[in-house]
């Protein structure tokens, strides 16, 4: 275990100096989300709105925090994406899976590192946004925590997922992307499931997501814990199924690939 | 070089992407579907809001707002993916350290991004007709294309600006070593052209900055020439407008991307760091 946080610590450090050695980043996190997500986002829902009253501007709010959690999902897995590319594409992974260390280790470590970043900047961008539009709303910091720390594991496990479907298939950009927005669909990122028809709801509620988004705007509406007391816990463990489902994919894939021969780029 | 050999080197441009795509075949099928996928949240999203007919109409002047949204859509992702692809592939050759021997071949790198550029265009205008007609079919509203020729010319108008801007921003990639300030740009410039709704929701300030904006025009023009949907300013005006717009960002994109790309060879800071 004391191995496991060693290398944990040192891969989060060793990506953080990357995204130190590209400032860029730093921009990005901060200037994407607002500009190419959110202003958009809050101009369609106040546009298609087309009111300007109290219960409108709540709406528009609760709505675009569904978005918001959304987003740091959205980027946590592509940035796991970029990480393990880069690796390939510089020929630096075998260097991981060759060394004596846990990779499932050195992979949660080094997505950690720009799911912080998020957090970081998400956490600005809802400030700056509750305070220029001046919703009425009323927190539940318990609630909101579970639902961001649950959210957070569930990044984890889909980045590990990530991982080994690039080193499998060695290039997803366009599936992952497709496969989030199918997972957009589903999920309720712009209004409540209850909206979308019951046979395909079924889906909905098998993906912890739907929980997190759910569970994220509630906490703004000053909803108790133990009122969506099964919410949450559909959503912790559905997140540890799947935390699983992506260790065991892990693991059998990687050694999968190696005794193919078919790990590095080709 | 000459023009036949430039032209004979972006043909295996061409066809080197080709071949790396159909070794992904998963991953670049994906690229054909990614719109109709992309757009149903916002879909489904309208609907969930149940927008009042009249109000839709006098801000847009047409009450079709799924035809609205479907064609703005369509019509940003093939902005985006022009813009963007050029830097996209300028990364991967740093990555796998290429760069260096494209960029000191005696080919004109700019036909080498062109070559990679059609191909994405072909897709997107592909895309863009199959998905407009079956958006259409599926949530029964009337297929429309009020003026076609006006349609293709702002494609190609739409084209020029976005290659421009793409080249520029691939030399920008080149000189900070990442994809980020490109999507930054592309995003600032997607937000205040309006996505899904038109500038005139905006405060006026934000309103005056959109009409500087090329892409502004771009995607007003699009709606109206399939449409007959509201423009900012008198039709004709915006046509010329965008027209000189564009034409002068392209020349000035490719006059910049150069400057950029010599000022990094000088330094020796070509390649990745």
């Amino acid at each position: 275990m004391e191995n496991f946080l060693k290398i944990f610590l040192s891969s989060f450090i060793k990506q953080i100096k990357e995204f130190n050695r590209y400032p860029n980043f730093y921009l990005k996190s901060l200037f994407y989300t607002p500009i190419a997500i959110l202003l958009p986002f809050w101009f369609t829902i106040r546009f298609f709105l087309n009111n300007n009253d109290v219960n409108s501007i709540n709406t528009s709010f609760t709505l675009l925090l569904g978005v918001i959690l959304w987003n740091f999902i959205y980027f946590s897995v592509i940035e796991a994406y970029n990480i393990i590319s880069r690796e390939l594409n510089t020929d630096t992974i075998y260097l991981v899976f060759l060394a004596p260390i846990s990779k499932i280790a050195w992979l949660l470590g080094a997505s950690f590192a720009p799911s912080i970043m998020f957090i970081f900047s998400l956490g600005i961008v809802t400030v700056i946004f509750y305070l220029i539009t001046q919703p009425v709303i009323m927190i539940n910091g318990l609630l909101f925590i579970t639902a961001l720390v649950l959210t957070v594991i569930l990044s984890w496990s889909m980045s590990l997922g990530v991982f080994i479907l690039t080193i499998w298939l060695k290039r997803i950009f366009n599936i992952l992307n497709i496969g989030l927005e199918i997972i957009a669909i589903f999920v309720g990122v712009l209004y409540p499931v209850s909206h979308i028809p019951s046979f395909i709801r079924v889906i909905s509620y098998c993906i912890p997501l739907t929980y997190g988004i759910s569970l994220f705007r509630q906490s703004f509406v000053g909803v108790n814990l133990s009122s969506v007391g099964y919410e949450v816990l559909a959503m912790a463990l559905f997140t540890l199924f799947y935390m699983l489902i992506s260790i065991i994919f892990f693991n059998r894939f990687e050694r999968r690939l190696k005794q193919n021969g078919s790990f590095l780029q080709y | 070089m000459g023009l036949s050999s430039n032209i004979k080197a972006m043909l295996y441009m061409i066809k080197k992407n080709y071949i790396i795509n159909m070794r992904y075949k998963a991953d670049s099928l994906s690229i054909l579907f990614r719109p109709i996928v992309g757009i149903l949240p916002i879909l489904i999203f309208a609907n969930y809001i149940q927008i009042q007919q009249n109000n839709f109409y006098n801000y847009t002047g047409t009450s079709k707002y799924i035809s609205y949204l479907t064609i703005t859509y369509f019509f940003i992702a093939f902005i985006t993916d022009l813009m963007v692809s050029a830097s996209v592939l300028i990364t991967m050759e740093m990555q796998r350290g290429t760069l260096a021997t494209l960029m000191l071949s005696p080919v004109n790198a700019i036909q080498l991004f062109f070559g990679n550029l059609i191909a994405e265009l072909l897709v997107q205008i592909f895309d863009f007709f199959i998905f407009y007609i079956l958006i259409s079919l599926i949530f029964r509203e009337s297929i429309v294309f009020q003026n076609v020729w006006l349609m293709f010319y702002v494609i190609f108008i739409s084209s020029l600006v976005a290659f421009g801007l793409g080249i520029l921003l691939a030399g920008v990639t080149m000189k900070t070593k990442s994809t980020n300030a490109t999507f930054m740009i592309n995003s600032f410039l997607i937000f205040i052209a309006g996505v899904s709704y038109p500038i005139t929701i905006f405060p006026t300030w934000l309103k005056s900055i959109a009409l500087l904006n090329p892409i502004t025009y771009c995607v007003d023009l699009m709606r109206y020439s399939v449409l007959g949907t509201f423009t900012y300013l008198n039709s004709n005006v915006e046509i010329l407008i965008a027209s000189l717009f564009n034409i002068t960002l392209f020349i000035l994109g490719i006059k910049f991307y150069r400057k950029i790309v010599r000022g990094l060879k000088e330094t020796g800071q070509l390649v990745n760091y």
